[in-house]
Formats: C-alpha cells, structure tokens, sequence
C-alpha cells in the first residue's frame, strides 16, 4: 500500500490496523478451528449413523455456517466499531481533516465489510466441501451465504452508525450492547432460517419464495441504507455531536419508520405476512422507544446551528415547531409514540412468528413452537446477552469500567422491566377490550392529538416568535 | 499593521446553566506565541475548542487568517492545527503509518506525501521510533507523534491544549525548541499549560482568562510592567554577600533583600536606569558580581496577581 492514493484513506488505516492486531487474526482463526472442528463431529456423525447419509451436506454445511454466520454476523459489525474511530478524541482529529463525512462513513464499513468478507473466504473451502455430500441444494447455499452477508452489511452500518454519532465512552459501550444484543439475536435467527432453507431445498422452487427472501433483503438494505445516512449526518456536523446523546439516540429511531414503511408496503400487498416481520421491528421498537425516554424531555432534535443552516430565518422558525424538527420536543415524542404504538400495533397480531419464519409460514400453515419458544425466550433474558458487553466496549481505565458495568446493568434492567411493563399494559389493554382503539387508525389520531397537545404551549410560543422576534444571530459576513 | 491570524471576537459558549466562556476577544498575530492561561475551569479548553471549530460559540465568531469558522470552517481547519490534550494513539497502526494516514487524510498524494511524513519525523525528532507502534510510546513520544500529526499540512495556527503535561524535563525543554523554531517560521502557537515557568520562557503574549471571562490580553513584557510594579533580581558575588546586601538595601526601590543558596534575591522596583545603577554599584564597590539575572516569573506573578485564586 505505497501509494494507492485513490483509496479511501480510512479504510487503508483501518485494515492496518486490523492486519496489525490480534483481533482479526484471532477471529479468522477461531472461524477455521470451529468450522474443522465442527465439520469434523458432522462427518463422524455421518460416519456413525448410516440413515444420516442422506442429510450428511446438510449437517456439514450447518456446522460450517455456524462459523460463517459468527464470523460475519458477529466479527464484521464488531470491527466496524472496535477498530473504527470510536473514541471522542479520535473522531475529532478526523473531523479537523478535510476527509467528507461520506469517505469518513464508507472507509469504515468497507473495512468491516473487507475483514467479513475475508473471513467468509477463508471458509468457502468448508462450504464447498459440503458440496460433496448428498442432500444439499448449491442454491441454498447461495442464499445462504448472500443473506448472511446482508445482514452483516446491515448490522455493520448500524455500528458504524452508533459510532460516527456517539463520542462519550457510556454511550459507545452502551450502543455497542446494543448492537451485541442485535447481533445475538440475529445470529440465532440467521442460523435458524438457514436450518429452514436447507431442510426443505424444494421451497426454492416457489416464486413466492423468492418474493419472501427478496422482501427480507430489501428490508435489511433499507436499513442499512438508513444506517449509513444516519451515519453520515453525525460525522458531517461534528461540532454539534458532543454531549448530545439523547438527541442522537432520537434521531437513531427513525430507521424504524423505515422498517415501518417496508412493513406497511410489503403487509398490503402480501397480507399473509403481515405477522412476519414483527420481531425485530419490534425489539428496535423497544430499545428506541424506551431508550429515548429519559432524554425525550430536554433534548433538541436538531440543533440551532444545523436549523440555522436553513435559507429562511421564518422557514427556521417554522421548522421549530412541535412536531417538526428543529427546536426540540416535538419529534422526540412523536418518535416515542410511534415507537409505542408501533410496538402495540405488532404485539396485539395474533399469527406471532419470528421473522425468518416468513419463508417457513408459505410452506407450513402451523408455527413450529420450539422456534416461537427459542426467540421469546431470548428477547425475555436479553438482560443476561448483554453482560459480556463492557468487556467489548473498550472502556477507559479500571475505575471507569467498573462503573460502567453497574450503569450498564441498570440501563438494560431498566428496558427489561419496561418490556415487562409494557406486557402488563398490554394484557390490560386487552382485559378492557381496548386494543382495537390504540391499533386502529383513529387510536393513531388521538394519540397525534395527544401529542399536539402536549406541544400547545411550545406551539403558540413558536407562532409568536415567528411573527414578532427578531432573528437570534445574524449570519452575515461581519459577525 | 498586518491583520491578526487568529482573531476570537466576542465568543460566549454556555452549557446548561454553565456560562463556560463570556464574550472572550483577542487576537493573535503570525509567529507569535501566546500563553493561553487560567485558572481551572475558567474556560480555556472550551475557547481552544471553539477556535478549532470543534465546538460552535453560543454568539461571536473566530477568524482564523479571515477564515470564519461559522461560515468557512473547512477554509479554517486548513489554516490550523489542533493537539489536544487527550491525545488517543491508534492502536496496532505504526508511527509512520499514522503520519502516512494523516498525510492521506489532508489529500497529500504520491512523492509529496512521503516528504512531508519524511519532513515531519525529522522536524519533530521521531525517526528513532517511527516503525513502532503508536499505542507503545512513551509520552513524550505520543506527544511529538502528535504534533508530527497536525504539522503535516503545514498549518499557520497552532492550538495547543497543555502539550506538556506529563513531560520530563528533557521532554519539555525539547518541546519548547519546537514551537520556537516553529514561530520563527511564521507560524502563530496559541499554547495552554499551567506550567507556567515554561511558558514564560517561549511565549511573547499572553491571554488569561477567569471564570469564563477575558481577564487580560497584550504583551507579556508590557503586560508585566503595567500589572507587576515589583520584580525580582538573582545576584551572586564573589565578594562579601554581607556587604552586598547592606549595599543593596542602601539603594533607591529595593524593598527587600533574601539570600538563598549563595546568591541575593532583590525586590526591585524601579525604571531599568535605576536596576543598572545598582550592578554599577556592586562593582564599584568591588563586590565582584557575576551574576545579575532578572527572574522572569512574570507570568507566574502575573497569573497570581490577576486571578482571585478561588476555584472556578
């Protein structure tokens, strides 16, 4: 890498970095001893079990797809934030650079995407060989494969997301729980539905099939395209980020209306599905929803520098209003009710299935209970996936990490007993027969109507500044 | 009159109920270096942070060679270069390779980039360790990589957050030739350290703040005699130290005479006419002086007798 000037310059460091330290190496070959180790327990399962023969690709492909799909599910959204530029004080000396938040963003995920990727190579032998053996579609495979990398693209961005808008190190390790609790839960997921498809090659062969698996892609692009865009925004106002935190964990909510919208689309068209996709909607849901809580009450949504680049002092003004971004409150709550409603909307469906059971429902009209069973379960103890989680986040000093461990551990009991609460509402809801009206479009009224009216002292304050202050700061040259 | 380099023009920036800076202005002009002082929480990293344009002023405005940096900030990132205190190696990434990074980062390309990373090791006096990595080097070490970092595209302006704390001696006497040879260059280093006997040795101007507020700004050397009536006079004499001492104690403006370690710390005050009048003495008297050094604590003194002293 002499010169190599048309490269991003990130993501030259960042795979320095990653080729020069541990971490990497460590995951590559940690994937390649579990992937031989496992392949080898298949084969002699195999060996051992003659009426095995048939599935012996399947077994061996599942045991190598673990490695794969911690590889890539798990390393790659990992060093995206472990080895990009997590740190306050390393973001800002990129910002004092004349690097665009664009090259800053993409330098990041490339590398993360580089790493996965190379990790995933490492294991194509593997997959290959499973080839070999009967009872295994090449196609399932691909999708497989493909799916996996998507999510790890998604999962990715998300970090780098997390990372380019966060700068106090309890925020970083809080935000990388996040994303290790997603990343948990994903992976459980992926291994899931990958056991789905290679079990029954044949739903391949179904063009609605197809739709499901391209329906989940989409969604999964969609966020990551959000992800990145999120991204973008923290790293381009850099002066604006510190100390900020509530206002970002609002603005990291709006991916959901984008899940929201794919949902919505994608349910009228197909209303078969419409309790597919609920799961992970529904656990951003939750995480936002009650994550922004505490900081919905006295955080800007947008701040007075990024609502003065604005062309119109009274467009400004405007934008200042409840309900709309620029001062303050107004999308902070509008962001927490759609989260809450949005999470009542999808808890109250009865057909409560994962979402990799999507492909599974056009095959079987009944839901496998053991799976249903498997993710409740991880939601509920999702407390106890995020314990490893201040030992990823690499957090300053003994006595910092102490304390970090504690508040860490309150946030997340915290958002467990609003889980738990929120079902206690629900089961009440539904005692007074009142879910229809929270889940219908005139529930959705009123609580736009509550909203506003919450926002009725700000609303007539906004309206008179508009019309009678003066601009706050004039602009102009001589300032 | 050549226009200021840095030009802070009426700057506040509140956090919370917090008014950390309260409509600070000065001016900094080309090879100068100034001493940014204060006492704790008086608002110095926040001022330094607004002229990198890592944070925004709540009013005002910073100019950094005309450059606002509201309206311009990537015109006046160009201009400047910032070394914060908190200085965080990239792990497993080289010395080099981290300049050869930074160098990427400021769109330095091909034969050019290496120069200027060849430039820099050499300037800063790291070739010794620029093939090991960042997160292994002492800090002093860090410290110079540091300032390889911000010097590689050639900035006008240095800002400085306490670059020598936690330097040895030897450290700091090397940090100090540094920024001499780089004001000699043109360039303007605005520099915060409560190290303030080092300070005194290099910079010619001097901002101090308190509590937020511009409590003083100009010349060190004017500032002093306007501020610091008194000053204070080492001599050291091969004859009597006795003799000297009634001699001195004899003269107009000496208020007070302290020996210490064989030599005689003099209280002085009075015009330079008066201060030389007083080494003519001693030798006429034959007391054989060889050494007559103004102490030059001005901005230790100037710090003690400008601030209140109370925590901020």
């Amino acid at each position: 890498m002499a010169d190599l000037d048309w490269i991003n310059p990130i993501l030259i460091k960042n795979l320095r970095q990653a080729f020069r330290g541990n971490f990497l190496r460590r995951s590559f070959l940690l994937a390649l001893v579990v992937a031989t180790g496992a392949g080898l327990v298949a084969l002699t399962m195999i060996s051992s079990d003659a009426s095995a023969g048939e599935d012996s690709g399947r077994l061996f492909f599942m045991a190598v797809y673990l490695a794969l799909c911690g590889a890539v599910v798990g390393l790659l959204p990992l060093s995206a934030m472990i080895t990009g530029d997590a740190d306050a004080a390393r973001q800002e000396r990129l910002y004092l650079t004349p690097l665009p938040a664009a090259v800053i963003v993409r330098g990041r995920l490339l590398a993360a995407l580089g790493q996965g990727g190379g990790v995933a190579l490492g294991l194509l032998p593997y997959m290959a060989m499973s080839l070999l053996l009967p009872g295994i579609d090449p196609l399932g495979i691909l999708v497989c494969v493909v799916m996996t990398l998507t999510l790890g693209l998604t999962l990715s961005a998300f970090g780098v997301a997390m990372t380019s808008f966060f700068s106090n190190r309890l925020f970083i390790a809080v935000a990388t729980a996040l994303v290790a609790a997603i990343q948990a839960g994903s992976m459980m997921m992926a291994v899931a539905s990958a056991e789905e498809l290679i079990s029954h090659p044949n739903w391949l062969q179904d063009e609605k099939r197809w739709l499901g698996f391209l329906a989940i892609w989409s969604m999964m692009m969609l966020a990551s395209g959000f992800s990145l865009f999120l991204a973008q925004l923290g790293a381009s106002r850099p002066e604006e980020n510190g100390a900020r935190n509530g206002r970002v964990l609002a603005v990291l909510t709006v991916p959901l209306l984008a899940v929201l919208f794919w949902r919505e689309m994608y349910a009228s068209a197909y209303p078969s599905l419409r309790g597919a996709a609920q799961e992970v909607p529904m656990m951003l849901g939750v995480l936002f929803g009650i994550g922004i809580a505490p900081f919905a009450l006295d955080s800007r949504t947008l701040s007075p520098q990024m609502a003065a680049q604005l062309p119109a002092s009274r467009l400004r003004r405007l934008l200042a209003l409840p309900l709309l971004p620029g001062a303050g409150r107004g999308l902070l709550l509008f962001c927490a009710v759609l989260s809450v409603w949005s999470l009542l909307w999808w808890w109250q469906l009865t057909d409560f299935v994962a979402l990799p059971k999507m492909a599974a429902r056009y095959s079987y009209d009944d839901v496998f209970d053991w799976q249903s069973r498997f993710v409740d379960s991880c939601k509920r103890n999702i407390i106890f996936l995020m314990l490893p989680a201040p030992l990823i986040a690499r957090l300053p000093g003994k006595l910092s990490s102490l304390l970090a461990l504690p508040a860490l551990g309150m946030f997340w009991a915290l958002m467990a007993a609003g889980v738990e609460l929120l079902q206690m509402v629900m089961e009440m809801f539904r005692y007074m027969r009142a879910e229809e009206m929270l889940t219908t479009g005139e529930g959705l009224h009123a609580i736009f109507l509550l909203a506003i009216a919450l926002n009725v002292p700000r609303l007539v304050r906004g309206v008179l500044e508009v019309w009678e202050a003066p601009p706050p700061l004039s602009r102009g040259a001589d300032v | 009159m050549s226009a200021p380099l840095l030009d802070v023009r009426d700057i506040s920036r509140r956090f919370g109920k917090v008014q950390a800076v309260d409509h600070v202005s000065f001016s900094l002009k080309a090879g100068q270096i100034c001493a940014f002082i204060g006492p704790n929480g008086a608002g110095k990293t926040t001022t330094l942070r607004m002229c990198a344009t890592l944070e925004l002023p709540d009013t005002g405005d910073v100019r950094i060679d005309g450059w606002s940096t509201r309206e311009y900030p990537a015109k006046a990132r160009a201009m400047l270069g910032f070394m914060s205190d908190a200085w965080v190696p990239d792990p497993n990434l080289v010395v080099r390779d981290y300049l050869d990074f930074e160098a990427r980062a400021w769109g330095i390309t091909g034969a050019a980039r290496a120069r200027a990373v060849g430039h820099v090791i050499d300037f800063t006096g790291i070739s010794g360790f620029s093939d090991r990595p960042c997160d292994g080097l002492s800090k002093g070490m860090r410290q110079r990589v540091a300032l390889a970092g911000v010097l590689l595209h050639g900035p006008r302006l240095l800002i400085l957050d306490e670059p020598a704390e936690g330097l040895d001696p030897r450290a700091r006497i090397e940090l100090r030739e540094l920024l001499r040879s780089l004001a000699s260059t043109g360039t303007a280093v605005l520099i915060s350290s409560h190290i303030l006997s080092e300070l005194s040795e290099i910079c010619d101007s001097v901002v101090m703040l308190e509590r937020g507020r511009l409590k003083t700004a100009g010349e060190l050397q004017a500032l002093s005699k306007q501020v610091l009536a008194r000053e204070s006079v080492q001599i050291r004499c091969l004859g009597s130290l006795d003799d000297a001492e009634r001699l001195l104690l004899a003269r107009p403006g000496v208020s007070r005479v302290v020996r210490r370690a064989e030599r005689l710390i003099v209280d002085f005050e009075g015009p330079d006419v008066e201060k030389a009048a007083l080494l003519a003495a001693l030798v006429a008297a034959g007391l054989q002086p060889v050494e007559f050094v103004s102490l030059r604590g001005e901005l230790e003194d100037l710090f003690l007798a400008l601030t209140e002293g109370k925590l901020q």
